[in-house]
C-alpha cells in the first residue's frame, strides 16, 4: 500500500464530501436547485464543469494508451469530434433548450412532440445508456487504484461509488458542479505539468515529436483503417454534446442562453489544450521510455512516474485519475437519477407529487442508481467496453434528430419524432450486433436513416402540427429572452 | 418575436456561418485522410484533427461576438 498517495487520495474524497455537505442547504427541498442547480451557474464555473463531465478516465488513460497503440492521429481524430460537437451544440441547442426552461432532455421531448410512447421510450433508454457508461466508468476508476494505490478492485469500487453517489444525493446539480470544478482544475493541472516536464525532458515540443516518432514511426501514420471507421468514430461524439444527457444538463444549469453558449465553447478549449499537448507529450515519451508497454493505457501513469519522482506529485496525480473518473460519473447518476425521478415517476406514476416528494424521490433514486451501478461493477459484465460505445452510439442514433428538428424544423411531428427515433435505435443495435461493420461506424448509417424517417413521416402527418406548440418553440428562439430573463432577476 | 421564413426557425446569420464553417472545417480532413504527407512525423490528417480541437470553439466564440455586435 502506497501511503502518501492513498492519503492524498483520501483528503481529496474528503473534500469532495465536504462540498456535498456545504451546498445539500442550497437544495433543501427545491427541486429546481437538485437538478439544474437553481439555474444559476455562471460561465466560468459551467466551462469546467462541462469540460470534467466530458473529460472521463478515458481523457487522461484511455486517450494516451489509444495514442500509443493505433497512433495520434486517430486519437485526434476521434477527440475532435468530440470537441468540435459542443460549438455546434451551442448553436443548435443551447440557446433554445436553456430559454425552454426544461430540466431534463425527455421533458424538452414531452413539450415539443408530447407522445405517450416517446414519453416511456427516452427515459428507459437514458437510463439504460446511462447506468451502463457509469459502470464502465466506476470499473476504470477499480482498476486504477488497484495500479496506482495498491488497493483492492472491490474495495476502490465501492469506497469510489459511495463517495460520489453520497455528494450528488445529498448536494444534487451543486454538488456536481462544485465538484467537478475542482475535479477538472486539478486533472487539466496535472496532465499539463506531466506534458511540461516531458517537452522540457526531450529539449521543447518539436523535439519530442521528432524523437518519438523516430522511436516509433507509426505514431504519426493514419492507422490502414476503413475511412468509415474514421469517420464513424468522429461522427459518435460530434452528436454526443446534444444528445448525451449528463452533457446537456450542463446547459440546463446555466444562468442564460448566452452563458450557456459561452461555456460549451470556453470548456472545450480547455479541453482541447489538455487532450493536445497531454497525448503529444505522453504518447512521445512513453514510445521513447517505454517502447514495449503490453498494456498501453498505463503509459500516462509510467510517464507520469517518470517524470515525478516526488510520491506528493504522484499522489496528486492519482487524485487527478480519480477526478477524472467522479467528475463523469457524477453527473452521469445525476442524469440516471433525473429520468427515473423527473421522467418516469412523476410523469407516469405521480404526476400530483409535490416539490418535497420530487426532492425526496431523487435522493433514493440516486442512491439506487449507485448501488445498482456497484453491483454490476463488481461483476462486470465481459462486453463492457462494447456496451459502453454501443450506449454512447445509441443515445446519438436515437435522440439526435428529434432534439434538433423538434428545434429547427417547423413541420416536424410527434409520429416523426418516435418513428425516427425507434429506426435510428433499432437499425444502430442491428447494425452493431449483426453486420461486421468496422468498429464506431455504425452510426454513419443510423443517423441518416433517423433522419429520413423524421422527414418522411413527418410530411405524412402533417394535420398533427399543434400551432400553439409552435408558438412556445419560437420563444425559446428567441435571444431577446436573455435580457428579459436578466432584467426580471434584476 | 423572431419566426423565420418557411418551414425553419431563423438562425442568425453569424450563427449559420458559423456552423458552415465548422463542418467544412469537419469534412476538410477526410479529404487527406489517406495521404502520406507529414510535418514531424505526424501526417497532416493528424495535425488538422488537432487544431480542429483549438479552431471550432474559436470559430463559434467569434460567432457569438458577432452577434453581439448585430444586436
Amino acid at each position: 500500500m502506497k501511503t502518501v498517495e492513498l492519503a492524498i487520495t483520501l483528503g481529496y474524497i474528503v473534500i469532495c464530501i465536504l462540498i456535498g455537505v456545504w451546498v445539500s442547504r442550497r437544495v433543501s427541498e427545491s427541486s429546481d436547485d437538485y437538478w439544474v442547480a437553481g439555474r444559476k451557474i455562471g460561465t466560468f464555473t459551467n466551462s469546467w464543469a462541462i469540460m470534467a463531465a466530458l473529460g472521463s478516465g478515458g481523457s487522461i488513460l484511455g486517450v494516451n494508451g489509444l495514442a500509443y497503440k493505433l497512433g495520434i492521429p486517430y486519437t485526434f481524430a476521434m477527440y475532435a469530434g468530440a470537441v468540435a460537437g459542443f460549438p455546434i451544440a451551442a448553436i443548435l441547442v443551447a440557446r433554445q433548450l436553456r430559454n425552454f426552461r426544461v430540466r431534463t432532455v425527455p421533458e424538452f421531448l414531452d413539450f415539443r412532440y408530447n407522445n405517450k410512447l416517446l414519453n416511456i421510450i427516452v427515459p428507459l433508454v437514458i437510463l439504460v445508456c446511462m447506468e451502463v457508461y457509469v459502470v464502465a466508468q466506476l470499473k476504470a476508476a477499480g482498476v486504477t487504484a488497484v495500479y496506482l494505490l495498491g488497493v483492492p478492485y472491490k474495495t476502490a469500487v465501492v469506497l469510489t461509488a459511495l463517495v460520489f453517489t453520497l455528494y450528488v444525493s445529498i448536494g444534487g446539480m451543486w454538488a456536481v458542479t462544485l465538484t467537478d470544478v475542482l475535479q477538472g482544475i486539478l486533472m487539466v493541472t496535472m496532465v499539463v505539468i506531466v506534458a511540461i516536464a516531458v517537452f522540457m525532458g526531450f529539449g521543447g515540443f518539436a523535439s519530442t515529436i521528432q524523437q518519438g516518432t523516430a522511436a516509433f514511426p507509426a505514431l504519426g501514420a493514419v492507422v490502414d483503417k476503413p475511412i468509415i471507421s474514421y469517420a464513424g468514430a468522429f461522427l459518435v461524439w460530434f452528436i454526443a454534446a446534444c444528445t448525451v444527457p449528463h452533457l446537456v444538463m450542463r446547459v440546463f444549469t446555466a444562468r442564460d442562453a448566452h452563458s450557456a453558449r459561452l461555456s460549451l465553447n470556453y470548456s472545450m478549449l480547455i479541453y482541447a489544450v489538455m487532450i493536445f499537448f497531454g497525448v503529444i507529450a505522453v504518447a512521445s515519451a512513453g514510445h521513447i521510455l517505454f517502447p514495449d508497454l503490453a498494456d498501453a493505457d498505463t503509459v500516462f501513469l509510467k510517464v507520469m512516474e517518470h517524470y515525478m519522482p516526488s510520491r506528493i506529485m504522484a499522489g496528486l496525480a492519482v487524485a487527478a485519475v480519480m477526478a477524472a473518473v467522479m467528475s463523469t460519473t457524477d453527473a452521469l447518476i445525476l442524469a440516471v437519477s433525473s429520468a427515473a425521478v423527473n421522467d418516469i415517476y412523476k410523469k407516469h406514476f405521480n404526476p400530483q407529487a409535490n416539490e418535497k416528494t420530487i426532492f425526496k424521490m431523487g435522493l433514493v433514486m440516486t442512491w439506487v442508481a449507485g448501488l445498482l451501478a456497484i453491483y454490476f461493477a463488481l461483476n462486470p459484465p465481459k462486453l463492457l467496453t462494447m456496451l459502453y460505445t454501443a450506449a454512447v452510439g445509441l443515445l446519438g442514433s436515437t435522440l439526435f434528430a428529434p432534439i434538433i428538428l423538434g428545434i429547427w424544423w417547423k413541420k416536424a411531428t410527434s409520429q416523426g419524432a418516435l418513428w425516427s427515433c425507434i429506426s435510428g435505435g433499432v437499425s444502430y443495435l442491428y447494425l452493431l450486433w449483426f453486420t461486421p461493420m468496422p468498429a464506431l461506424s455504425h452510426v454513419l448509417v443510423s443517423v441518416p436513416l433517423s433522419f429520413a424517417v423524421f422527414f418522411v413521416v413527418s410530411l405524412m402527418t402533417q394535420s398533427a402540427v399543434d400551432s400553439k406548440v409552435l408558438e412556445r418553440v419560437a420563444v425559446g428562439h428567441e435571444r431577446e429572452l436573455k435580457a428579459a430573463e436578466a432584467q426580471a432577476r434584476s | 418575436m423572431k419566426k423565420g421564413n418557411g418551414n425553419w426557425f431563423e438562425m442568425s446569420k453569424s450563427d449559420f456561418w458559423s456552423m458552415v464553417l465548422i463542418l467544412l472545417l469537419c469534412l476538410l480532413p477526410f479529404a487527406l485522410v489517406k495521404s502520406q504527407s507529414a510535418f514531424l512525423g505526424i501526417s497532416h490528417f493528424g495535425w488538422i484533427m488537432g487544431l480542429l480541437m483549438f479552431l471550432t470553439p474559436v470559430i463559434s466564440l467569434a460567432g457569438i461576438v458577432f452577434e453581439k455586435r448585430e444586436n
